[in-house]
């Protein structure tokens, strides 16, 4: 998929999450962004591209949204770890392999990203 | 297939951890702040989307809404009686005020303000406020909507924007009472299941749909409305009841709020 793509979802992502779920459908409790960052590593399979991308994208939510640099940077980094780390051990081929990971990388993610807010 | 990009994990991680470090110590989180003009923009499809919508929770609440209009029929005649009745005592209340020189609620400066973010990050909600530091919002001043509706305090200010501490938020914890019986505990937020209302003894009278306002013994002021009693569990072995609490922001827009300044 092509870089500008990319950007334009997860603008749109942004958008939704913070502004038409909660004004429009009353749903306060959406963190389509942090799943879009999971997602979208895992789509590039935590290659070149999809770490940088990864990284800036996170790097500019963080600036949206008034977090501490590196609160959600390096929970990125960390669910990318796990992404390797899940590589030695299983051939994550499948679909069903696959998602498990994004859920494990999701979980990672948030845990990380909760305990670097502390740190912080 | 990702062993490649293994060395350009390494080197990120460095750079970020080098940067997040550079960041905190050399220049004291000095790269936070925030172009005036997206805030505008994202308060203003914030109240556009917010008026256009509530649409879920209209097809949600719409049973419950039901019911609750039987009920506030049958309360009405009571309500009628009870004005009278705070009339008066909002008289004697007013005189024993200014003979006692006890500042009047919300005796505080306030500021309108809009939210133009709304959502759920790992660190707890994240609610973006269009106003910070250069417009005299400081941390713990208090956030409600204009009908005395808790929405959190501040959390952080940057200079000209804000995060609030969302009152449905677990960090979050306030010394409440019921509104007819008085009965006291503490109020703390449980993210998408509202907030439970703490350290209620099971001989405390309370009943669902009970109003919990804000007692004023914490840094909030008193008689902000908090929420309803949505759910009671009754257990004999435990000491305290478990209270589940409706947020009465979740009936409520958020488009625009007042930030109470407590620090003058």
């Amino acid at each position: 998929m092509k870089t500008w793509l990319i950007a334009a979802f997860f603008l749109a992502g942004i958008f939704l999450d913070g502004i038409i779920f909660p004004g429009f459908f009353g749903f306060r409790e959406s963190f389509l962004t942090i799943i879009f960052l999971v997602v979208m590593l895992l789509y590039h399979k935590a290659d070149f591209q999809g770490l940088i991308i990864g990284a800036i994208f996170a790097g500019l939510v963080e600036f949206y949204w008034g977090l501490k640099m590196g609160t959600l940077m390096l929970p990125l980094l960390a669910s990318a770890g796990i992404f390797f780390l899940l590589n030695i051990f299983f051939n994550i081929k499948s679909g069903v392999l696959t998602a498990l990971s994004g859920a494990v990388m999701f979980v990672i993610f948030w845990e990380a990203s909760t305990l670097i807010t502390k740190i912080l | 297939m990702a062993r490649p990009s293994f060395k350009t994990f390494l080197l990120l991680t460095t750079i970020i951890t080098g940067a997040v470090f550079f960041n905190k110590y050399a220049i004291k989180d000095g790269l936070i702040f925030f172009p005036e003009s997206f805030m505008k923009l994202g308060n203003y499809l914030f109240i556009k989307a917010e008026s256009f919508g509530g649409f879920m929770e209209k097809i949600k609440n719409f049973n419950r809404l039901a019911s609750e209009n039987d009920k506030l029929k049958q309360n009405q005649e009571a309500i009628l009686g009870l004005k009278a009745r705070v009339d008066d005592l909002e008289d004697e209340n007013g005189f024993l005020r200014r003979s006692g020189r006890i500042a009047q609620k919300f005796d505080h400066p306030v500021v309108y303000a809009g939210i133009f973010n709304l959502n759920l990050a790992p660190a707890g909600y994240n609610v973006l406020l269009n106003k910070g530091a250069q417009d005299g919002v400081s941390v713990d001043d208090v956030v409600v909507t204009a009908e005395g509706i808790l929405v959190g305090k501040i959390q952080k200010v940057m200079r000209n924007f804000s995060r609030v501490l969302f009152v449905s938020d677990p960090e979050l914890k306030i010394t409440a009472k019921t509104l007819n019986s008085g009965t006291t505990g503490i109020v703390r937020g449980a993210l998408g299941e509202g907030m439970y209302f703490d350290f209620v003894i099971q001989e405390d009278e309370i009943k669902e749909g009970d109003v919990l306002i804000s007692t004023g013994n914490d840094m909030f002021p008193p008689a902000l409305v908090i929420g309803s009693v949505e759910n009671i569990e009754v257990n004999a072995t435990q000491i305290f009841k478990k209270i589940r609490i409706r947020p009465a922001i979740k009936d409520t827009q958020l488009g625009r709020v007042l930030v109470i300044k407590l620090n003058k």
